[in-house]
């Protein structure tokens, strides 16, 4: 069959309709909302390359390897994993006293229910997690364009989870200490499934067998079709 | 298959046009950088996984999609469960409404608007974004000839709304 050749875009059409796709096409993102972005990102992104063009350099040095670490930890523990619901995922219990979306400032309101039944499992269970230190930043208003969030927040999630990522092979009760406590702390975070593997991964090094695979069942129920789901499956 | 290239590289080269294809899918301004944000934490996370059946562009561009449906798809839930009454425009005018000249941001939403979802897709990737139809295909995942037909009828649409906007006193 001869493929059908790709018609000529009304963007190339002087006036009208051109004109109006011409305007769309130069409406691109801002700078300042790729700073943003990236700020919100940091934790994910890494240090941008020398001279990017457009986007400037995460703001200071400072937990900069931390960053690294658990970007490029996490992406060994979790590589291959796939999942939709990530941002929107929101832990019922317990409810955090200071909870921070993580490097994002707050969203307008939760867009679904939250998986009740899937997330009550989930609940932090281990005594003696640190009280939240999360800047107060929840209250902002949801629709007003934000400013880039304080990038203490960017890192302290990182940094959260770098320990626990690093403590697992070591001292899997302090990884899912920091695990848990990342998740009191950031109960909306972007790195929400991340956090749970590394969980889910600590219990079964303590031996605790069954809250693992609770914990696991629930996380299915979360983010079902993620493909973190099938690296949870117990050895058989 | 080279390995994929990192997040950063990613977001360096795409993500001011995720944002502009966002915007033009629907995704209101207060939005964007939230969904924008859900689409490169998705990509983060599916990287791994990428095995290069399709370019990384249309990739990216199918993430895009399927993140600011489920977007709309949310917000319109937790709409239907807040509104009572949509605000009634009583033809009075401030001096200080939005800006709707054809170049203007609200003129092209409300023309794209005038599209159902897989219509104002096809646009949107196609003659805003400047994929080639068979990648607009893929990202869409529908048939090509599906793709061609439902850019034929946009287009149509297109013409009509530009029309009747033309004939609408300012």
């Amino acid at each position: 069959m001869t493929e059908l050749k790709d018609p000529a875009r009304l963007s190339e059409a002087s006036g009208g309709l051109g004109g109006a796709l011409r305007a769309a096409q130069a409406d691109v993102g801002s700078a300042a909302q790729l700073e943003r972005l990236s700020a919100r990102l940091g934790p994910l992104l890494g240090p941008p390359p020398a001279g990017p063009p457009g986007v400037p350099p995460p703001t200071t040095g400072a937990g900069l390897g931390a960053v690294k670490l658990v970007v490029s930890g996490i992406a060994l523990i979790v590589a291959g994993g796939a999942a939709w619901q990530a941002a929107t995922y929101q832990p019922v219990s317990p409810p955090a006293p200071n909870s921070v979306p993580v490097t994002a400032p707050p969203r307008a309101a939760p867009a679904s229910p939250p998986a009740v039944s899937a997330a009550a499992p989930l609940g932090v269970t281990d005594a003696g997690v640190a009280p939240a230190e999360a800047p107060s930043v929840t209250t902002a208003a949801p629709a007003a364009p934000q400013k880039a969030p304080p990038r203490p927040a960017a890192l302290s999630e990182a940094d959260l989870l770098e320990q626990a990522r690093s403590a697992m092979k070591s001292d899997p009760a302090r990884a899912l200490s920091r695990a848990n406590e990342h998740r009191q702390q950031f109960p909306r975070g972007a790195l929400v499934q991340e956090r749970e593997v590394i969980a889910i991964k600590a219990l079964r090094a303590l031996g605790r067998v069954g809250e693992a695979d609770a914990r696991a069942e629930a996380f299915g129920k979360a983010f079902p079709g993620s493909a973190f789901e099938r690296k949870l499956k117990p050895s058989p | 298959m080279d390995s994929p290239p990192s997040l950063r590289t990613l977001f360096d080269e795409h993500a001011r046009y995720v944002i502009r294809a966002l915007r033009h899918l629907g995704i209101s301004e207060a939005d964007v950088e939230d969904v924008a944000q859900d689409v490169f934490i998705t990509v983060h996370r599916k990287l791994p996984e990428f095995e290069g059946r399709s370019s990384m562009r249309t990739w990216l561009y199918a993430i895009c999609l399927r993140t600011a449906s489920d977007h709309r798809r949310r917000a319109y839930n937790v709409r239907e469960r807040v509104t009572e009454a949509p605000p009634v425009d009583t033809g009075e005018r401030t001096g200080l409404e939005p800006d709707t000249s054809v170049e203007s941001r609200a003129f092209v939403q409300q023309l794209l608007g005038e599209l159902d979802e897989d219509k104002r897709t096809i646009v949107v990737l196609y003659e805003i974004e400047g994929l080639t139809m068979r990648e607009v295909a893929e990202a869409v995942g529908c048939p090509l000839q599906t793709a061609y037909s439902r850019l034929h009828a946009a287009r149509e649409l297109l013409q009509q709304a530009w029309e009747r906007s033309q004939k609408e006193p300012p």
